[in-house]
């Protein structure tokens, strides 16, 4: 067997001097520097898609600063013109193309209604309760005209799971530049970063700000184009298309076909287990629902304009394939009622969802384009009133 | 401090400065014990508490050992290997066992340690202090060293995260060994790092993204299509190894700025033609852990028994699969490979001896075949990892063979 322990023996190793490890550094600096004069036309066309609602965040780990930061850097006059939506995966669209998001189709709605406005996709894959929290927090110094937080149902009742995650350093970094008062109201939810955390947010700060490569990794990283797999899912779409693979991947990006759940599961397929929603009780979870309620508050304290829009369950779906029993039926419908009433009682803005048709939906809950299009419309025709007359008292000012 | 950090990089920028400002031996050994000491506040302070005392206790146990005749070394070593493993059953599983429900913090009573903040380094201290133990009595180490020694090898912080995984009488004499840095030494370091770089953040991250989508348990139902499924377990494979390599690539890339060399964690895996080589290129510090602390104590006290070295083969696998935590799927992973494994060297053993066989064995046509039969076993074997249950392991299997064979 193999010795571990001794050093790797090697053949005629290239004869190094410092001279030499100069040069090679200079030369990966430059390489570097290249690479970052090269995406300055990439960076001008995400912007132009992030004002449009068009720019997805990135998945995982690489969550996309880039359009958050893009939000809060611009001009105040510009930042204060924009609608900010945050969300999970059914925001976010990943299922969608960027001009088929719930956000890019708000935008499309308020323009066509005279109310144009930039609309922001802050939304994110696996996003929970908790997302809107560091969004908040940063619109305390740099407002914007208004903060739509989706609000999915189940997500606030009495279910199985880890505890919610605690913040990454680049939503710490969005905490350290909320106000003073927002501050104190972190604090006492034990949000505030520790001095290692603060170390590293104002490390991650520095370098975005002056490297565009790390502050662009998050959109690269999404765009299908500079993703590997990007290849491996044209393959299997143009195999599908020649009638060779079953066209349908469910919640797929590169979604061949994109079919309404109907159209879907079709031959006596059914769907997994995790798309039944089960609950434990009708209670209201505390912890998620204490989340919900301090974005209220920092949003408050920010002057921000705040309303929670639901995001429907797909019941139909449910009942369909006997996912949910009429005891799960029964929880939802009255932890749903309770969550209404509680966000009444606290002055929490909330926006129930409107009837969607079955076409509106790809899974329990995830949108169709034509969903997304009747819910962007929905809450489209719910806020120009308010944007109008901010529109009006900004004229007059 | 993760190891892809800011924080990180700057760390380790001032401690490589002081490291090599330090004239001697002796204070490199404190001036790393000393920030290694930093690195755990950047987390939780009391964890550099933990890791002290368990070097401590190593150091004392092990003194103890030594300071007895070899034939009567049994009782220290068995205290000195005991120790160890109760200060990771205490912190990792007393939680567990005690029905502590992660939601509810109440539920934890007050004489056990959240899990949620497991000491960092805890296994690989737990492994590499048994080896300490282990060496002394088996005559493979003579003295136990000062206590600094024990110190800067228990806490030496680069490989407290990810590993791998060191022997103590290689790893002692090297810290500061090397008077001044040399252009190889940071030539062959920097290189490393970059590597270990591209490794995770250009080819890990975009085929871990892809397989851990396909990989969901929304994908298997019956009538899945087995093809995501398949791309999905071998995307994970691939995602795990350049990932994993990546992370050890650095660490071994940052020990070799300080001029010192710990043991190489991966080579090229994907090259195995047997089960037997695959251990021996797959997370080889852990394999070659159990390869001399389990399997060979346990192969030479079953030795007179046909079975005592697929026995103690097997029982190795199944520890190894334990070590990634105490659940039915790493136990199914253990024990997979402990068959497979038991099961090559009976035919390594048996068969082989067979002229006919070792001719057949040695054609190039039966090495691609043995290539091609690890590679895809060992993939698959992964589906242990990549799924979150062995009840969704097997739903992954299911749905696969569902999509292969047709309705």
């Amino acid at each position: 067997m193999t010795d571990r322990d001794g050093p790797e023996v090697s053949g005629s190793r290239p004869t190094w001097s410092w001279g030499r490890l100069a040069r090679i550094g200079v030369l990966v600096a430059l390489g570097l520097a290249l690479i970052d004069g090269l995406l300055v036309s990439r960076e001008r066309r995400v912007e132009s898609e992030a004002w449009s609602g068009e720019l997805k965040n990135a998945p995982g780990p690489a969550i996309a600063d880039a359009t958050r930061f893009m939000l809060l850097e611009s001009s105040a006059a510009k930042r204060q013109s924009a609608v900010a939506v945050v969300g999970s995966s059914i925001t976010f669209g990943p299922d969608l193309a960027p001009d088929e998001t719930l956000t890019a189709q708000l935008a499309q709605s308020l323009s066509r209604t005279g109310v144009s406005r930039p609309v922001f996709n802050l939304a994110q894959p696996g996003g929970n309760p908790r997302t809107s929290v560091p969004i908040a927090a940063a619109f305390g110094t740099h407002p914007v005209s208004l903060l739509l937080v989706e609000v999915f149902v189940p997500a606030f009742g009495d279910h199985e799971g880890a505890p919610l995650p605690p913040l990454s350093s680049d939503e710490l970094a969005l905490i350290e530049v909320a106000s003073p008062r927002q501050t104190e109201l972190l604090r006492q939810a034990g949000l505030l970063p520790r001095w290692s955390e603060r170390v590293e947010t104002g490390l991650v700060t520095a370098v975005r700000k002056r490297w565009r490569l790390y502050r662009l990794r998050g959109s690269l990283w999404w765009d299908p184009e500079f993703t590997p797999p990007y290849l491996v899912w044209s393959v299997r779409r143009a195999v599908a298309e020649a009638g060779f693979l079953p066209k349908r991947f469910h919640g797929q990006t590169t979604n061949v076909g994109r079919l309404p759940w109907r159209k879907a599961y079709v031959g006596g397929e059914r769907p997994g287990e995790n798309q039944r929603i089960h609950l434990l009780s009708e209670r209201i979870s505390e912890p998620d629902y204490g989340e919900l309620r301090l974005t209220a508050e920092l949003a408050r304290e920010a002057g921000v304009p705040l309303v929670f829009f639901e995001v429907p369950v797909n019941l139909a779906f449910q009942r369909a394939f006997n996912l949910m029993d009429e005891k799960d039926f029964a929880r939802l419908d009255q932890l749903r009622n309770l969550l209404i009433d509680r966000m009444a009682a606290d002055g929490l803005d909330f926006l129930p969802a409107p009837e969607l048709p079955e076409d509106a939906f790809l899974d329990r809950a995830h949108l169709t384009p034509l969903g997304a299009q009747i819910l962007a419309q929905h809450i489209g025709d719910s806020i120009r009133q308010d944007l109008s007359t901010q529109l009006d008292s900004a004229g007059r000012h | 401090m993760q190891l892809l950090s800011w924080s990180y990089a700057v760390f380790f920028g001032v401690v490589f400065v002081l490291y090599w400002l330090v004239p001697n031996g002796s204070l490199r050994k404190a001036l790393l014990v000393a920030a290694t000491l930093v690195w755990f506040c950047f987390g939780l302070w009391w964890h550099a508490l933990c890791a002290v005392a368990m070097g401590t206790t190593s150091y004392w146990t092990a003194r103890w050992i030594a300071a007895r005749p070899p034939e009567r070394r049994g009782i220290p070593t068995l205290v000195g290997v005991t120790i160890p493993v109760g200060y990771f059953l205490f912190f990792r599983y007393l939680a567990l066992w005690s029905g502590f429900d992660p939601r509810h913090a109440e539920t934890l009573p007050w004489w056990v340690p959240n899990p949620i903040f497991v000491p960092v380094g805890l296994s690989f201290i737990m492994f590499e202090t048994i080896a300490i133990q282990a060496d002394l009595f088996f005559g493979k180490l003579e003295r136990p060293g000062s206590w600094w020694s024990h110190m800067v090898f228990t806490l030496y912080f680069p490989t407290r995260l990810i590993g791998p995984l060191r022997k103590y009488q290689t790893f002692v004499k090297q810290v500061g060994a090397q008077p001044r840095p040399t252009p190889e030494m940071m030539a062959t370091g920097l290189s490393r790092i970059g590597i270990g770089l591209i490794k995770k953040v250009v080819l890990a991250n975009p085929i871990g993204t892809f397989a851990l989508f396909n990989m969901r348990p929304e994908m298997m139902f019956p009538g899945a299509s087995a093809v995501p499924l398949l791309l999905g377990l071998y995307g994970y494979w691939f995602f795990l190894y350049f990932d994993f390599s990546g992370y050890s690539d650095i660490v071994i890339g940052t020990s070799r700025l300080l001029g010192i060399e710990v043991p190489e964690n991966f080579n090229a895996p994907y090259r195995a033609t047997n089960v037997s080589e695959y251990w021996q290129r797959w997370h080889m510090s852990l394999s070659f852990w159990v390869r001399d602390y389990i399997y060979t104590p346990v192969a030479v006290s079953w030795r007179r028994s046909v079975w005592g070295a697929p026995g103690g083969a097997f029982l190795s696998m199944v520890v190894l699969g334990l070590w990634h935590g105490i659940e039915l799927r790493y136990i199914a992973f253990g024990a997979f490979h402990g068959v497979w494994l038991a099961g090559y060297m009976l035919y390594r053993e048996r068969l082989r001896r067979r002229p006919g066989v070792r001719r057949l064995a040695s054609t190039p046509a039966s090495r691609a075949v043995g290539w091609a039969m690890t590679l895809n076993l060992a993939i698959l074997s992964h589906v242990f990892y990549a799924t979150p249950s062995f009840d969704a392991a097997v739903l992954w299997a299911k749905t696969v063979l569902h999509g292969l064979v047709g309705h």
